[in-house]
């Protein structure tokens, strides 16, 4: 190699390294999960790290600060100590692609305090926790965090899997984990545009093995037995949280699709929902059904609950408009069984 | 195997590995060095193709022996035999291009307009490309002809060009007389061709994996279902197409440019800053080069141009542009969005023959940014039938959009970086124009640039390589191939 070319490799890979760290700078505000890491006290099977700045601009725009347990909250509601109500719930809940002060907990934070109630909301939805999962946190989490009032969970489906009952009943049911890796990708996973290259990798992997749409009729009843069968997991959830004195929310956030001829659908039909919510009332469990609200917000005022200016209208996750709807009928449904009570 | 994708960078890199020992490392003579190197290219270009179906690299092969066979110029002596020898090398390719692209469109559409009962049609497999390798063939068959270029003896320099791999399946259009002497010259991979080429080829992809795909997300979802946003998502949605077809197709052309460059040819620019055009004339001087060039000299040339009258000369239009609408698809919304920019050429025509303003007419800035604004709307609501999937969802777009209707507002925000990009580099554009301005008088012609780099320097090999870091974090990676390789 002559002299020239020689300068020329060390040009390239220092500005290699350059353009590396100005790539993971702009990836700090542009793509910043934060990690998971282990959740000592097991009220969910991981959390967030404790403290940690995230910003995501992927999927919505949005940025805030872990708080000390590692959940997504505002710092000043744990400052009390106090939980009135509890959320659980998968990614929708735990709000990572709408800032802070938009997420339902918070929102739900002022209301309360608005209105005088002064209840404390604690948010500690987490990624991948469905209602399984959740079920079966839920004694653990009703331990860690004693809510004094309300538990509400969130719910994907509106018809359950028999199977995953008698796993979380018997003690089998198989907890997320979080994987373990070498200390260098470790190391690598927490430089933010490393983790934007894996998930562009993960995305364009999705793609190859395909994604299955949305088919309407999919969370359905097709039977009196399966009915029934949901109605388990309500009890088994319901007689954990009546026990320690609370009440349960139960919300339902679906996937949302479009067809043809721009009509918003769901997985679910209405009689299956109606049916769950029926089921819910007689078991004292208060029901939101955010399938309706999302198609009356539709069809009235042409307001989408999720997606984001970035993605598909009604693709993924709730953004800023439909964390508000998930607030207010919280807040509606709470606020009526008071004035009932 | 697209641009875009894994294993063409493979397959680039391997191929630029094999000129650069060529040239460089096996002791060759020269013209056995060049003759090598021509068939690697043309055995390259097949393997390229031939990714695809291989089935169809017998098409290819098909239309390159008829051309090649056929080609020879108009003799006074044997008019007769030279003529039946053109019209053969002219009719093949049209017939297999029209057996292969056009059959199904032309026998459903008899049937429909005469109440015939459907036929089911031959439902062939589009070649990737037909159209593009078929005008080339067809370029040199009249080229040579007409005596402007002299019949190509080689056949592996002939079939290099008709195959040549960056151009094959989306153009640009090359003609022979640009091409086939370059095969004669000892064009070989250098450093400095190499860091030019792949500033372009990296260009060309952060436009078309960035821009452009991630634009096809929403574009896609509005010309799904127009009836369910509101008419300013609808307009967002239009102009988001405009910028996602330019972006697109230039993306492509400049990644076949860049390749090419980097192996030792040269291509010519396919765009230039098309949509700073004022008028629909000048539009048409600035998208597609190569076909409109191509329209222009084969077809509206040929057909008498503005020779014969001034009835005539509109008609001549409109046939080249219903052609020129039909060449890229296989149907009516093409046929509409050609004769669309037919009537507006004619118009365009008609307005400079009766008020005599030049070419360049709006010598005023205002009066320039106006026109360029005008023809802008034009162009984006004749894109509307271009991308719309039959007349109806066209007219459904159109309805909702001039209905000024209520529905979904949907802000999206690749749509406003894309707006920012085009805005910020026609800017750009023009101050560079305005500085290379040297006479006070003549308006500011307003030019494509490529914004290539010395990376002998460490802050731009730093810009090059966020470039190509950039592009990695932001692609849309669900996978959108080339609008042009339908054509």
């Amino acid at each position: 190699m002559t002299k020239t070319g020689f300068i020329w490799c060390v040009k390239a890979i220092a500005a290699g390294i350059t353009a590396f760290c100005i790539l993971a700078l702009f990836c700090v505000f542009y793509y910043n999960p934060p990690i998971h890491v282990v959740s000592g006290d097991k009220a969910t099977c991981y959390k967030r790290e404790p403290g940690s700045f995230w910003a995501r601009a992927t999927e919505g725009m949005a940025w805030g600060k872990i708080d000390q347990n590692g959940y997504n909250n505002s710092e000043s509601v744990w400052e009390t100590g106090e939980v009135d109500l509890l959320m659980m719930g998968s990614s929708q809940t735990e709000g990572l692609y709408v800032r802070a002060d938009q997420c339902a907990s918070s929102l739900l934070n002022g209301m309360f305090s608005e209105d005088g109630r002064g209840y404390q909301v604690y948010n500690i939805g987490m990624s991948a926790h469905t209602v399984y999962q959740n079920a079966n946190n839920l004694q653990q989490a009703m331990e860690v965090y004693q809510p004094k009032r309300y538990v509400a969970i969130e719910t994907g489906s509106v018809s359950y899997d028999i199977l995953q009952y008698l796993a979380i009943e018997d003690g089998s049911f198989e907890n997320l984990t979080l994987q373990e890796y070498p200390p260098v990708i470790a190391f690598a996973e927490k430089i933010p545009y490393v983790k934007l290259l894996y998930q562009q990798w993960k995305n364009y992997r999705n793609k190859e093995g395909g994604s299955e749409a949305l088919s309407p009729g999919e969370d359905v009843y097709d039977s009196a037995g399966a009915a029934g069968r949901t109605g388990k997991l309500l009890d088994y959830m319901n007689d954990r949280v009546t026990a320690e004195g609370c009440t349960l929310i139960l919300y339902y956030i679906p996937e949302v699709a479009f067809d043809e001829q721009g009509n918003m659908y769901f997985a679910s039909d209405a009689n299956t929902r109606e049916s769950y919510g029926q089921m819910c009332r007689e078991k004292g469990i208060l029901f939101v059904d955010m399938a309706d609200v999302l198609q009356r917000a539709y069809d009235e005022d042409h307001e989408v609950g999720a997606g984001f200016a970035n993605t598909t209208v009604g693709y993924g996750h709730l953004n800023a408009k439909g964390h508000r709807m998930l607030a207010n009928a919280i807040y509606e449904v709470i606020a009526e069984t008071e004035e009932q009570k | 195997m697209t641009f875009a994708s894994v294993t063409f960078l493979i397959f680039f890199a391997l191929v630029l590995l094999g000129l650069w020992l060529l040239w460089y490392v096996l002791p060759l003579h020269g013209d056995l060095r060049r003759s090598i190197s021509h068939v690697f290219l043309w055995g390259a270009s097949y393997l390229f193709y031939g990714w695809w179906n291989l089935r169809l690299l017998v098409l290819l092969l098909g239309v390159t022996l008829v051309a090649f066979c056929t080609a020879g110029p108009c003799e006074e002596e044997r008019k007769l035999l030279s003529r039946v020898r053109f019209g053969v090398g002219v009719a093949i390719p049209l017939a297999a291009l029209g057996l292969f692209k056009y059959f199904d469109f032309f026998v459903g559409s008899f049937c429909q307009v005469f109440g015939v009962q459907q036929s089911p049609g031959l439902s062939l497999t589009l070649p990737v490309g037909i159209s593009f390798y078929t005008f080339q063939a067809l370029s040199y068959t009249i080229d040579v002809y007409r005596g402007r270029i002299k019949r190509e003896t080689s056949f592996v320099r002939f079939a290099l060009y008709i195959s040549f791999f960056p151009q094959l399946v989306a153009g640009p259009i090359v003609r022979a007389a640009d091409f086939l002497p370059q095969l004669m010259q000892d064009r070989k991979p250098t450093l400095h061709r190499l860091e030019t080429g792949l500033q372009i080829f990296v260009f060309g992809m952060a436009k078309k994996l960035v821009l452009a795909d991630n634009l096809s997300v929403f574009v896609d979802e509005v010309y799904r279902t127009p009836q369910m946003f509101h008419w300013t998502t609808v307009a967002l949605a239009v102009v988001s197409y405009a910028i996602q077809i330019y972006m697109d197709f230039s993306g492509y052309s400049d990644m076949a440019i860049g390749c090419a460059h980097c192996m030792g040819y040269d291509l010519n620019r396919n765009f230039n800053l098309p949509y700073c055009s004022k008028n629909v004339s000048e539009f048409w001087k600035r998208w597609h080069i190569s076909l409109s060039g191509w329209l222009q000299q084969y077809l509206y040339f040929s057909l008498g141009g503005n020779r014969r009258g001034r009835v005539r000369t509109y008609l001549n239009l409109m046939i080249t542009m219903l052609l020129g609408g039909l060449w890229h698809g296989a149907g009516w919304t093409f046929v509409l969005w050609g004769g669309l920019h037919g009537v507006a050429l004619c118009i365009h025509k008609a307005y400079l023959k009766r008020t005599g303003v030049g070419k360049n007419g709006a010598e005023h800035r205002a009066m320039r940014i106006l026109c360029v604004v005008v023809t802008d709307l034009f162009v984006c609501l004749c894109w509307v039938f271009f991308r719309a999937e039959s007349t109806t969802q066209a007219l459904a777009v159109l309805k909702q959009l001039f209905g000024l209707k209520d529905g979904v507002i949907h802000l999206y925000s690749w749509s406003l970086v894309a707006i920012a990009v085009t805005a910020a580099a026609t800017v750009f554009a023009y101050a560079r124009a305005a500085r290379k301005k040297t006479s006070g008088r003549k308006p500011v012609e307003i030019e494509g640039y490529y914004p290539v780099l010395n990376l002998s320097r460490f802050w731009a090999l730093v810009v090059f390589f966020v470039a190509i870091g950039g592009i990695l974090g932001l692609a849309y990676v669900g996978g959108n191939p080339f609008i042009y390789f339908q054509f």
